[in-house]
């Protein structure tokens, strides 16, 4: 118990860490020398030391919104493996792991909306209609995994050892890894679908619906986001080696180095390719969940 | 073996998914050579305990010809008539995905009822193959381009020539042979013809071939 | 049962009561809604009773119909379904109070009071009969008490309309039940439903019996394609009376399907897979078209059809995990399915309350006129917020339980059988999942959150104690079962065994592993809110001692920003329904800006229902073409009117002495009914 709560720390510890990786290999690719990795630190402990400014037409929907976001990414992370067990998990407890990041988008959301600013509302559309084509392609991998794994825990579905029983899994198991990618890049706002460091409200997605939040709530937001993308990257690095470990040293190594692949392929993703059209961009999520309904149909026989 | 073939029958049906829904012709060009070198390699593997001369050389062969050369024409086809894009197709591109994926999914359905000789029946080799020819239809059916109908042509005959694949052993090489002669010949005079219409119309939009009735 | 009685009994007085004349108005009201809530209450408690595991009351009693007989018991799924209706009911009714005393100075409320009192008996009815005669009587009571509801404000053309079309479907739906009904009695030999449980001879008719009744009773609950009088009938009647439409009056079609289901010892596997194919249509197309309304009544409406869609999903998903005799499957989908009919008509309602709140004050039913109403409604605000959030499955309130059981339902077959209907639960429930999200926060954003856009939505205000008392109600119940979802368990493993097919001690077992998953999902809510609470506190700290400070909210440097320009409802939506114009077609008509001084430019589109103002019109025009074709036959020439009788009377002939008569029988299944010995 003690192992596991530890892990959980330090995963919550480690997640800011992941953005600066990410800029880090864009920086090296474009031969720049780039932020420090810990910039996220400097930011959030900057943010959390600030006061506020809210706009007269928010409600207190608009302060709760990082809150409610950030409280599910954290009870989202218990039902995740960090390098050994999850801190909880129970048959089923996938589902809720999808339904808290939606509880945090639809929080997200409103808030986006209690601006009353149009910028935000075509940011929250964009989030939404993303989100129509990446939730089920989600479920589908679901469906894979526990067919695969034979179970409904996240932290067993992620690391499906049987795999290495049956070699003839492998190439289902690369499909759900690049399905699970494009999804990833999609729901944290990652190049091509969002570029987090673009300048245009028009072509945001991501960025734009937070633009009015100040101070903690920003700091909430900020460090949310990297948490959100420290989970998805998670499952990616366990389902790279489906290998299930006990919270031990070597466990943990294994699973830092793998993320820290994970996350630099996504840095060489963002440095390769350019942003997608926003009209374009279903074209990728569909194509993603048709990939995992391939991985499904060769999965159910 | 097993999981290589399955990596290379997933490989073929993700280039098929690739040509559904994108619209630069030159990646579309790329991802069915590529297919084509997977299927090159597939019957070394698919028939791993037995390779012979004769597989050697049919892989080879199919590598060179799939792989390099009718791409390449292809690739001189596009330059000489200056193309860069699909026009847009009959139908969206994401229609065209989502009814690819179905596809797929008819494939493994008839594959599933399909009388089969023993030990291919727990291979995806039928329905990887099934959904290729179908898939390769569809392009033939919604673009609009020559060329792209081209492309949909050689995703058809790479399905035909994955539903061999199992019957290597009994296909005598006189086939092999003819089926390649006749997919290279066809190609070819595509690629002829497309350049004479360009050159005659300004246009290689088969749309507009309808103005040639009468 | 006498207490069941009394509650009836209230209720009726209320009614009757109502139509005395030249009461005071005050009085009157006080009167006939105190009792009608009154009864309610004591309405519930023989409910709570069964549920609880308490003795099943009932009362017989011969009655002088031909094969009638008053027979009522309260079985667990009576209860269940009686414990939403008094609940969902009582609510509605206190809300009408100060809801319909704004139609008083142009319109009496008697009919109002007394239908509702007529429609609150005969569903209770519906939900206890034991006798055909008895409920058919009650069905075609509430169908009729419900018809003259709609059609309240009878002096709109739209509303006329609705309520015909409402008759007229609900009454072929009811041609189908006494079909299905009778063939059921010739088979068990009685009209009685405890003689037509557990009957084995049931399954020589099985198929027209099932088919039928997926349309009699599919017609009352929604199912796609014959759901087109709802979209019609919920936005046009009163608010109160849609919650209860919505609530609970939809939720007898649900209720008659599973019992006439659970009267079949055994089910064969493709009513299972019928049922869950139906539930995806409706739940997919529901929630589409919601997406794309803009009129909040009509939109609540298409997501009553998604929701049924659900409902269905969970029942398929349990009939199949009875064919298949995987008792997890069974539980796991029955349960899921009954309970979210629960949950669905207590977020329902709520939500419906609540739009009926801002229609009180507002006076309009487009979102896109609101805007902004937070700040001068926010218990209303707060309580569509729970119902928003419930109603999209997201924790930590009720709806997400039971789509959680449905979830496992679909999960658990697909990871041991490879069949891909199966599975379709699972990315099925995602996309309906996420598209009602996309929905609710448009709702609940453009309704609350904002500025406002018009005068109207400026001036709105709450509507008093008695509209929030009932909503405020609702939505802790939301809540409580969404935190404490283990303690309702075994009342939903009572209410499955009701069911022929299922074997109680087996399932017993199963519930109980259930329940401990379950505590699971109680505790993970709790979590959510202690966690949410605690990051609430911690924000308030660090911002103790800093500046907070207000300024306009960021507009790209532009500095004259107008309520208008904010995103509207439509404007959220579009790129969502870009995705389904396929199968919305919407109809959009605009005026483009053409010149360089341009006149006002307009943008408008709305997406027709595809069954009613699509499908039926083109039918209609082609039966015209057809039938006109008929008035040939009639030309005036007194000789071939005589050769019409000849040529029938040759083919009655043929019919009766040349084997026909025998192949319709064949065809009818009339063979198979025939054959039950005398008893």
């Amino acid at each position: 118990m003690l192992m596991r709560f530890v892990s959980v720390a330090v995963a919550l510890l480690a997640a800011p860490l992941l953005p600066g990786l990410i800029n880090k290999t864009k920086s090296a690719f474009a031969g720049r020398k780039g932020p420090p990795v810990l910039q996220l630190y400097f930011d959030l402990a900057k943010l959390l030391k600030k006061g506020a400014v809210y706009s007269p037409v928010t409600t207190w929907i608009f302060r709760a919104g990082p809150v409610v976001s950030l409280a599910s990414y954290l009870i989202a992370s218990l039902f995740v493996p960090f390098g050994g067990d999850s801190f909880l998990s129970f048959s089923g407890d996938v589902i809720a792991f999808a339904y808290l990041l939606g509880l945090a988008r639809f929080f997200t959301v409103l808030a986006a909306l209690d601006t009353g600013s149009s910028f935000e509302g075509m940011g929250a559309s964009r989030e939404v209609t993303f989100s129509i084509l990446a939730e089920p392609t989600i479920f589908i991998l679901f469906i894979v995994l526990a067919r695969i794994s034979g179970s409904l825990s996240l932290s067993h579905m992620v690391t499906p050892e049987q795999v290495l029983m049956n070699p003839s899994t492998v190439g289902l198991l690369l499909l759900i890894v690049f399905s699970l990618f494009v999804v990833c890049l999609a729901e944290n706002s990652r190049i091509p679908v969002d570029d987090p460091a673009t300048h245009l409200e028009l072509t945001m997605i991501h960025e734009v619906m937070v633009l009015d939040h100040s101070g903690p709530d920003l700091a909430f937001i900020l460090y949310g986001a990297s948490l959100k993308l420290f989970l998805m990257v998670s499952l990616l690095a366990h389902l790279l080696f489906p290998i299930r470990a006990a919270n031990s040293a070597q466990g943990w190594l294994l699973f830092g180095i793998l993320v820290a692949i994970v996350t630099i392929s996504i840095g060489i993703v963002e440095s390769a390719m350019a942003r997608l059209r926003m009209v374009r961009i279903p074209r990728l999520l569909i194509a993603a969940c048709m990939i995992a309904i391939f991985a499904m149909i060769i999965g159910l026989r | 073996m097993e999981h290589v073939t399955q990596l290379l029958l997933i490989l073929v049906i993700l280039a098929n998914l690739f040509v559904l829904g994108s619209h630069p012709l030159g990646a579309c060009i790329r991802a069915v050579a590529l297919q084509g070198i997977a299927l090159g390699l597939l019957p070394l593997f698919l028939h791993a305990e037995e390779r012979s001369v004769h597989l050697v050389f049919l892989s080879i062969g199919m590598i060179g010809l799939k792989g390099f050369l009718l791409p390449g024409l292809l690739f001189r086809a596009i330059r000489d008539a200056a193309l860069r894009k699909e026009q847009e197709p009959l139908i969206g591109f994401n229609t065209a995905l989502v009814l690819g994926a179905g596809l797929i999914g008819l494939g493994f359905a008839i594959a599933a009822k399909l009388p089969l000789p023993p030990g291919t029946a727990a291979s995806i080799v039928v329905p990887v193959a099934l959904a290729t020819v179908m898939m390769g239809l569809l392009v033939i059916v919604t673009r609009g381009k020559i060329l792209s109908q081209a492309l949909g042509y050689i995703m058809l005959e790479n399905g035909i020539f994955t539903f061999g694949l199992i019957l290597v052993k009994g296909l005598p090489g006189l086939i092999e042979t003819g089926v390649l002669l006749d997919i290279f010949a066809g190609v070819f005079i595509m690629g002829t013809v497309i350049e004479h219409i360009n050159r005659e119309f300004g246009s290689i939009s088969a749309y507009k071939l309808s103005n040639l009735k009468e | 049962m006498s207490l069941f009685l009394l509650g009836l009994g209230l209720i009726a007085l209320g009614g009757i009561l109502s139509l005395i004349p030249r009461v005071p108005r005050v009085l009157a009201s006080a009167v006939c809604n105190g009792l009608m809530i009154l009864g309610c209450a004591v309405g519930v408690v023989p409910a709570i009773q069964v549920l609880a595991g308490g003795p099943l009351p009932s009362l017989n009693m011969p009655w002088s119909v031909p094969a009638g007989q008053i027979e009522l018991l309260i079985d667990p799924l009576s209860a269940l379904f009686l414990l939403l209706h008094f609940i969902v009911c009582g609510s509605a009714v206190m809300f009408g109070i100060p809801y319909f005393s704004s139609y008083e100075k142009t319109q009496s409320l008697k009919p109002v009071r007394f239908f509702t009192s007529i429609l609150i008996i005969s569903i209770a009815l519906t939900f206890t009969a034991q006798n055909t005669i008895l409920f058919l009587g009650a069905w075609e009571l509430m169908a009729l008490s419900t018809f003259f509801l709609v059609i309240f404000e009878d002096r709109q053309e739209r509303v006329r309309k609705a309520g015909f079309l409402y008759l007229i479907m609900s009454h072929t739906g009811t041609l189908c039940l006494f079909v299905v009904f009778l063939l059921l009695g010739r088979q068990a030999g009685s009209l009685g439903f405890s003689q037509m449980a557990h009957n084995k001879d049931l399954l020589a008719v099985g198929t027209p019996i099932f088919l039928l009744a997926l349309v009699g009773f599919g017609v009352k609950a929604g199912f796609m394609p014959i759901h087109f009088w709802l979209q019609e009938a919920h936005p046009a009647a009163p608010t109160p009376v849609s919650a209860i439409m919505s609530g609970v009056v939809i939720k007898c079609g649900i209720y008659g399907l599973v019992r006439v289901i659970s009267f079949f010892p055994t089910l064969p596997a493709w009513w299972g897979i019928v049922l869950i194919m139906i539930g995806t249509t409706s739940g997919i197309l529901g929630v589409v078209w919601a997406l794309a309304q803009h009129d909040f009544k009509r939109l609540l409406a298409y997501h009553s059809i998604e929701n049924i869609g659900i409902i269905v999903l969970g029942l398929g998903f349990g009939c199949l995990g009875l064919s298949l005799n995987n008792p997890v499957v069974a539980m796991l989908g029955l349960a899921g399915g009954l309970w979210h009919t629960l949950n669905h008509g207590l977020f329902k309602s709520l939500l419906f309350l609540g739009a009926g709140s801002i229609y009180h004050a507002t006076g309009s039913r487009e979102i896109d006129q609101m805007g902004g109403l937070w700040k001068k409604m926010p218990w209303t605000g707060f309580c569509f917020l729970v119902g928003s959030v419930a109603i999209c499955g997201i924790p930590p309130l009720n709806g997400f339980v039971s789509e959680w059981l449905i979830y496992n339902a679909s999960f658990v077959l697909g990871i041991h059988n490879s069949n891909f209907c199966f599975v379709l639960g699972v990315p099925v429930l995602a996309l309906i999942g996420v598209l009602a999200a996309a929905c609710f926060t448009k709702v609940f954003g453009v309704l609350f959150l904002g500025n406002a856009r018009t005068e109207a939505a400026v001036e709105a205000q709450e509507g008093g104690a008695l509209m929030l008392i009932p909503m405020l109600f609702l939505a802790s119940l939301c809540f409580a079962i969404g935190l404490f979802p283990g303690v309702f368990l075994p009342a939903m493993s009572r209410v499955i065994t009701v069911f022929s097919s299922v074997e109680a001690g087996e399932f017993h077992q199963v519930a109980m592993n259930q329940a401990g998953m379950l505590a699971w999902i109680g505790w993970l809510s709790v979590g959510i809110l202690a966690v949410i609470g605690v990051l609430a506190l911690v924000r308030r700290l660090f911002l103790v001692g800093k500046p907070v400070s207000a300024s306009a909210t960021w507009g790209c440097g532009y500095a004259l920003p107008s309520p208008r320009m904010q995103y509207t409802a439509s404007s959220y939506a579009q790129f969502s329904t870009l995705m389904f114009r396929a199968v919305l077609r919407p109809l959009v008509h605009m005026k483009r800006i053409t010149s360089l001084f341009p006149a006002a430019g307009s943008f408008e589109s709305h997406s027709p229902d595809a069954v009613l103002d699509r499908f039926i019109p083109r039918l209609a025009a082609i039966l015209r073409r057809v039938l006109y074709r008929v008035r040939d036959f009639q030309h005036g020439r007194v000789q071939f009117y005589l050769a019409y009788v000849l040529l029938f009377l040759i083919l009655l002939l043929v019919w009766e002495f040349h084997g026909v008569s025998l192949l319709w029988k064949k065809i009818f299944l009339l063979d198979a009914v025939t054959k039950v010995p005398p008893p």
